[in-house]
């Protein structure tokens, strides 16, 4: 596969995880390291959107409830949506006896 | 507790609602967790368990899809772990084995377990954080 030599700014406590990973033999070098992170990433967007294109497009409301279930940082208007959905759970609830 | 971001473990309700498309929520749930490196487990009894309630082939078929997606970890119920599986499904499960399963791989993660409102009180009972299916 052909390669392209590229210049990257990486927090410093990363890159001294990263070369103590080399170090211990996890990679052959810090752009190998590097190289296999970004291909991890590339791959699990690419499988992302093979879902996305199997069963999407999602609504923004049931992608606002895949944040929150997922665990990941909310959009602007998510919080709208997940009131809504709340909502409508709590309409479906039988009322309480009295 | 509080769950972690790594991973989510499935309960029936959740993994046959992403097989049959009975809403778009937990498809649209796969996608993002794929998108951020998240683990899905699905234990292999509430598999089971989904496969059971799905009326067709295609439904079938959209199960394998999920879980063969490499997001998902299915996870095997192991003889060492049966005992402790059955004691939990007897003790806040009202006997069902791939509720008490999820709850112990759960457990052991410390992951949150996404199922329906009707099935949420067992997790809750011993102390795992839950996500209800809209």
């Amino acid at each position: 596969m052909a390669t392209t030599k590229v210049t990257i700014t990486l927090d410093d406590e990363v890159l001294t995880r990263v070369r103590a990973a080399v170090a211990g033999g996890e990679a052959a070098n810090v752009s190998s390291y590097i190289s296999e992170a970004a291909s991890q990433r590339v791959a699990r967007e690419a499988r992302a959107e093979e879902i996305e294109h199997r069963w999407g497009p999602f609504s923004p409301k049931a992608m606002a409830w895949a944040r929150r279930a997922a665990g990941v940082t909310a959009e602007p208007g998510d919080a709208a949506y997940l009131a809504e959905i709340d909502a409508e759970r709590s309409a479906r609830r039988p009322a309480a006896s009295a | 507790m509080t769950g972690s971001v790594s991973g989510r473990v499935l309960d029936v309700p959740a993994l046959a609602d992403a097989a049959a498309g009975r809403s778009e929520y937990m498809r649209a749930w796969l996608a993002v967790m794929t998108r951020f490196g998240h683990a899905v487990a699905v234990p292999s009894t509430v598999r089971a368990r989904a496969a059971d309630q799905l009326a067709s082939a295609a439904e079938l078929a959209e199960l394998d899809w999920f879980c063969a997606s490499g997001t998902v970890l299915e996870i095997p119920l192991s003889s060492a772990d049966a005992g402790e599986v059955s004691q939990l499904a007897g003790d806040h499960f009202g006997g069902d084995i791939a509720a008490a399963h999820a709850a112990l791989i759960a457990r052991r993660r410390h992951w949150l377990v996404i199922t329906s409102e009707d099935r949420a009180t067992g997790f809750r009972e011993i102390g795992l954080d839950v996500e209800l299916l809209p």
